[in-house]
């Protein structure tokens, strides 16, 4: 492998890398209208640029994922929002993101209260459902979240038996939330969203 | 009686669904937004007692969320922050979407394979990466803190894509040929 600077500024493309230039040029919305057609032609025209686009979208949901765990700024170690964030105009309002990410030894601890919470969760939620018409319901938000925790530990335990693994250390480990796999373990912004939504309409006062 | 299953495959597939999103809006936070609310209609399905079962949870999934997609581009094309996607290209992203069999072992592969080539990003490539999916900061933001211009953050990015796509094909293809 060799993983030169990409920095340094280089005029011209070797003719094999068109196509991955324009993928990912069209990532970055660098792409006008008549470039990105170009794409769509090449695209239409040939199965092999088909997944090599596919590749790439692969290869975004992964950058997304570690995005999501924080180990892109830091990679293996705990994550340091200030390192992403130092620097960039409006600072504290853009390094508020990553801060509301917890530290992977917070994240192990809420994934022993979630495990608490699991038993009360899942039982609550087999025998009512989840709310059909109004999914914002006070407390009900909580107890997707701690679902939602639960199901990412299920799922990498998954992952990690279909790996053919079967290691019971591994799989104990990705319970325990050692494993660096277990990088989508917090539930996804939108329900951090939903919950702070939550919060701060419980704590509004109700005018009626 | 809620189906589990569904919540459970939509977590599964969530960042291939992003992905497919960034694709199509190619933006970050519009593409969280857009998740958010395929993945309600998503919930609501998995409430509905006597709803009928999802046989390709892929395909049904990838449906409602081309469908907010698209109704956000119709919705908020103009004020999006870069040109809309023609939709010849929206087809065509549709298409290897779809043709995409990739399992979920290959894909962990690939996500560890990621962490390690991330790894060795050159420091200042790694931040830009960094700012701008951790911190989701514009170009002009990145451009600012690294004393660049946006246009040359944007063809940085670019280029760190291809440099960890070929790293990640790499890695694979090795590991590939060293189970053979």
């Amino acid at each position: 492998m060799n993983l030169t600077d990409p920095t340094n500024e280089q005029s011209a493309e070797p003719p094999n890398r068109e196509l991955d230039s324009l993928i990912t040029r069209h990532l970055d919305g660098g792409l006008d209208a008549a470039e990105q057609r170009y794409l769509a032609e090449r695209l239409a025209a040939s199965p092999a640029a088909r997944r090599t686009l596919a590749a790439y979208l692969r290869l975004e949901g992964a950058t997304i994922r570690l995005a999501s765990a924080g180990q892109i700024a830091k990679p293996g170690r705990q994550h340091d929002p200030a390192m992403a964030a130092e620097a960039v105009p409006g600072g504290p309002l853009m390094a508020a993101r990553p801060l509301l990410r917890r530290s992977r030894s917070m994240r192990r601890a809420a994934m022993v209260v979630a495990g608490g919470l699991l038993a009360a969760a899942v039982v609550g939620l087999l025998v009512t459902g989840l709310p059909r018409n109004e999914p914002r319901r006070e407390g009900e938000l909580d107890l997707l979240a701690s679902r939602w925790i639960e199901l990412q530990r299920e799922l990498q335990r998954e992952l990690q038996r279909e790996q053919g693994g079967t290691d019971a250390e591994t799989v104990d480990a990705a319970a325990d939330g050692d494993d660096p796999a277990s990088v989508a373990a917090l539930p996804p912004r939108w329900l951090m969203d939903a919950l702070a939504d939550e919060d701060s309409n419980t704590a509004s006062p109700d005018a009626s | 009686m809620s189906d589990p299953r569904l919540i459970r495959d939509l977590l599964r597939h969530q960042s291939d669904f992003m992905a497919y999103l960034m694709a199509m809006v190619r933006d970050l936070d519009a593409a969280e937004e857009i998740f958010q609310n395929a993945a309600v209609v998503v919930m609501q399905y998995a409430d509905g007692s006597g709803a009928e079962p999802v046989r390709d949870f892929r395909a049904w999934a990838k449906e409602i969320v081309r469908r907010h997609a698209l109704h956000y581009l119709r919705v908020k094309g103009r004020a999006a922050r870069f040109a809309p996607t023609e939709p010849e290209l929206l087809e065509q992203i549709d298409r290897a979407f779809d043709e995409d069999n990739t399992d979920s072992v290959e894909r962990q592969r690939e996500l560890e394979a990621l962490k390690d080539c991330a790894s060795r990003l050159p420091e200042t490539s790694r931040r830009m990466v960094a700012m701008r999916y951790e911190v989701r900061a514009s170009f002009d933001d990145i451009a600012l803190a690294l004393g660049r211009t946006a246009a040359a953050v944007q063809r940085s990015l670019s280029r760190t894509r291809r440099l960890l796509h070929d790293c990640v094909q790499s890695k694979i293809s090795h590991t590939r040929g060293m189970s053979r």
